[in-house]
């Protein structure tokens, strides 16, 4: 008796549960745990340790920069004008970083020799940190835009090259000769021949001149600039204003996420499509002989 | 030697002249490659930029040299080098089972994409000041931060060998009556450990960049210190020393040491079959 | 040596698509071996073989029927061939051979095993470095040395190329009949059911058993003996004449 008694609620309002379940079980719940989850650990870890500033404070702090409010005193809130300032030395940085790379990799990826000579020169540049060249340029050039700009560039420079010079490698060599035999030409050559190999490489490498452009951008300006984006970081930094810091980083971390996520990644899977068809198809084939072998 | 039978030896012989004459060829490569870098150096030297600017080869070699011989490498690489292993033991120790979780459980897989994906793209900087906030000047400062650059790469790597273990291995140990432990030390781990260390392989460049950045903003000690040290000084030649010094000790702790230290682990998967 | 008794055994799978029935694998399938035989079981694609040996082995549970392996009262031990040899890559022969066996005299049964399949200096090698022949001929090895009371094997030399499958048979003829194993061998080639096997079920479609066939050959038997010749081409026809059953039946079915 008792049981049934038991047994029969348990089963009528099963069906509720059961989509509340699906729904706890979807992905979509879970990314959102995730943030809650982060979330949270934040929160603890601003109650352990008092130096770290809890979530509510450092977006409140953000949005009084954003909006430009007054965050006590004189000091007003400024958010864009340092957007503005940065925006365009990191583009001009990645814009010259891509052109002498682009060059650099044709010439290395192009020649024997150059390659032989040169390669190891290269590997040495994407070695070095980006601090080296904040801390050179600012010997170099003092604070300014220029100081920013190269250390940019500096950083970003040797990652294109390098990708480039593994796209102009991977053309294959057959595709080479062909376009040989059949007197493939200039224009054409470049256009249906060598861009679309080299394409995603390049996009690759956009990508991560993007990346490190952007740490190294921060940093440029952290050690040698008045105003922009990694200098508003260490504005507050320096006047012990944790929250304020913690939110710059929230705003430049968000920046080049959105950037990487909707714009590069897209790019660059759209480069590589054919090479991923290809790769596909292959993967395909195997799968067939394997499929043929046991069923033979 | 009597007991050798002649075949595999002869192969043996081929075999050996054709890594000594890859041997040679690489050595050639190199003194090639080094050379040009010191040559493109010593150029922009003398009539680019100036010897101030940027101080001669031999000036910063000379450095190199007496940072060498005065012990000061040793004192200052051997913490550099003990956080940067404490930071990947962190990376392992968080790595795993975030990586396990991810490989086992499309829920958990989803609650950690978000993180595991942005991890990549976020500036070095972050963490180097994040951790001198948290941490204030302290030796963690550059542990936390490699551990923190590092761990998504071995989470992301572990779970793609959970993928990779063949059920039919396990079949075959339950087939044979393999408890559940012996299974997992005999098929999950070795399937998953080759996979793991390319997750640290991976992110080695990455973390070792960062550690020193951490160590520039928040260290008392360590290569970055010294860097940092260097700049306050305003010498260009012992920044440059420093790094140099650092950079190829790095690249040969990676050819040599991973790189043989992978060779031996998973020497099963590198034999060819005959 | 053990008794495996299958009464009356039966396996469907549930339906894969919509609208199609539950598949039946094996139907109403009852036999019984025991002692130092060596018995085949073969019939065509399909026809449920490698379910038996996974029912048999406890990787899959029957529908209805059972099937019993007794061995005076203690489980019985089993030992597995797979098709692919299924060896762990990373540990070496000598490890692989010692990660299924248990007790004291794991090492000196190991290289007692793998003498016996002629690979005793492989000890040290990884499997990658060996033949598929020879990987295979590890896990046989490996399977004798569990000195199992009954040994399953699945296809074991379908994977391989025609000589070398042709030598291992010779060489299993020769270890069975050193090792004195109950064996249930599971095949798609009637030539080597009848070279090996001195029993051998026939399976038809559906997974019924069709014939029942004793093989009184003495061992050692090679495939270019004229009474094994003889004892295939047999056994081939029977074969055939099951499958025109099978096939008129189909086309009676299709007819109604």
């Amino acid at each position: 008796m008792s049981s049934a008694t038991v047994a029969a609620p348990s089963r009528a309002p099963g069906r509720a549960p059961n989509r509340i379940g699906r729904m706890l079980r979807s992905d979509g719940s879970a990314r959102l745990a995730s943030y809650v989850f982060l979330l949270v650990l934040w929160q603890l870890i601003s109650l352990y340790e008092e130096r770290f500033p809890p979530p509510a404070e450092v977006f409140g702090f953000l949005w009084t920069e954003v909006t430009g409010g007054s965050h006590g005193g004189i000091v007003r809130g400024e958010f864009w004008e340092h957007f503005a300032a940065t925006l365009p030395r990191f583009a001009i940085g990645i814009a010259i970083s891509m052109l002498l790379g682009v060059l650099a990799g044709v010439l290395i990826g192009g020649s024997k020799a150059a390659e032989a000579l040169l390669k190891d020169t290269l590997l040495m540049l994407v070695a070095l940190p980006a601090i080296i060249w904040a801390f050179l340029t600012q010997m170099w050039l003092g604070l300014g835009d220029y100081a920013v700009v190269i250390t940019t560039f500096l950083s970003a420079f040797p990652f294109v090259a390098v990708n480039v010079v593994q796209g102009i490698q991977a053309v294959p060599r057959d595709l080479r000769r062909m376009s040989g035999a059949f007197h493939i030409a200039g224009y054409r050559r470049l256009r249906h021949l060598l861009l679309p190999a080299v394409a995603g490489y390049l996009f690759a490498g956009l990508r991560f001149a993007v990346i490190i452009g952007w740490n190294a951008v921060l940093l440029g300006e952290w050690f040698s600039s008045s105003e922009g984006v990694g200098w508003r970081s260490r504005y507050w930094y320096d006047a012990n204003r944790y929250q304020g810091f913690v939110a710059w980083v929230i705003a430049f971390i968000a920046f080049i996420v959105l950037l990487d996520r909707l714009v590069l990644v897209r790019l660059q899977r759209r480069a590589f499509r054919w090479r991923d068809a290809q790769l596909s198809d292959m993967e395909r084939r195997a799968e067939e002989i394997d499929v043929a072998v046991a069923g033979a | 030697m009597s007991g050798i039978p002649a075949a595999p030896a002869v192969r043996a012989e081929q075999r050996l002249s054709l890594t000594t004459r890859r041997r040679v060829r690489g050595v050639a490569g190199f003194v090639v490659g080094v050379g040009g870098f010191l040559l493109i150096w010593a150029v922009l030297s003398a009539f680019v930029f100036g010897g101030f600017t940027l101080p001669p080869p031999a000036e910063v070699g000379r450095i190199m040299w007496d940072i060498l011989v005065s012990g000061e490498f040793f004192r200052q690489f051997v913490p550099t080098i003990l956080r940067l292993a404490y930071g990947f033991g962190l990376a392992l120790l968080i790595g795993f089972p975030i990586g396990y979780l991810m490989g086992t459980s499309r829920w958990w897989r989803a609650f950690f994409h978000d993180m595991v994906m942005v991890a990549g793209s976020i500036p070095g900087i972050t963490y180097a000041v994040l951790a001198l906030v948290v941490l204030g000047i302290s030796i963690w400062g550059p542990v936390l931060s490699v551990g923190l650059v590092a761990m998504p790469y071995v989470a992301i790597n572990v779970a793609e060998g959970l993928d990779s273990v063949d059920r039919k291995l396990v079949q075959m140990s339950d087939a044979f009556g393999r408890g559940r432990a012996t299974i997992v030390r005999n098929v999950q781990v070795p399937s998953v450990a080759p996979f793991a260390f390319a997750g640290v392989r991976l992110s080695f460049a990455l973390a070792w960049k960062v550690e020193q950045l951490t160590e520039v903003f928040g260290s008392s000690s360590g290569v970055g210190f010294q860097i940092r040290h260097e700049f306050e000084d305003f010498s260009i030649p012992g920044m440059l020393a420093w790094v140099l010094l650092f950079i190829v000790f790095m690249i040969l702790l990676e050819r040599f040491v991973l790189t043989r230290l992978e060779r031996h682990l998973f020497r099963w998967r590198l034999e060819d079959r005959p | 040596m053990a008794t495996l008794q299958v009464e009356h055994l039966n396996k469907t799978f549930p339906a894969i698509e919509r609208g199609s029935g539950p598949t039946t694998a094996i139907d109403d399938l009852t036999f019984e071996i025991g002692g130092n035989v060596f018995v085949s079981v073969v019939g065509p694609s399909g026809c449920g073989k490698s379910t038996l040996l996974n029912i048999v082995s406890g990787i899959e549970t029957a529908t209805r029927g059972s099937v019993t392996v007794s061995q005076d009262g203690r489980p019985a031990r089993l030992g597995y061939v797979f098709q692919e040899p299924r060896l762990l890559p990373w540990r070496t022969v000598d490890q692989n051979m010692r990660y299924v066996l248990d007790g004291e005299d794991a090492r000196g049964r190991a290289e007692e095993y793998l003498r016996m399949v002629g690979l005793r200096d492989s000890g040290d090698k990884f499997p990658g470095q060996l033949s598929g022949g020879m990987q295979q001929r590890v896990g046989i090895a490996r399977a004798f040395a569990v000195e199992p009371d009954l040994l399953l094997m699945d296809e074991p030399f379908s994977h391989l190329d025609a000589i070398t499958a042709r030598s291992l048979r010779e060489q299993l003829q020769e270890i069975w009949t050193k090792a004195k194993k109950t064996v249930l061998f599971v095949t798609h080639d009637i030539a080597e059911a009848v070279q090996l096997s001195n029993r051998v079920l026939i399976l038809a479609p559906g997974g019924r058993l069709y014939a029942d066939v004793p093989i009184e050959l003495p061992y050692p038997r090679r495939a270019s003996d004229r009474a094994v010749a003889m004892a295939q081409a047999e056994l081939l026809g029977r074969f055939e004449t099951m499958q025109e059953e099978a096939d008129a039946a189909d086309v009676a079915d299709v007819a109604s």
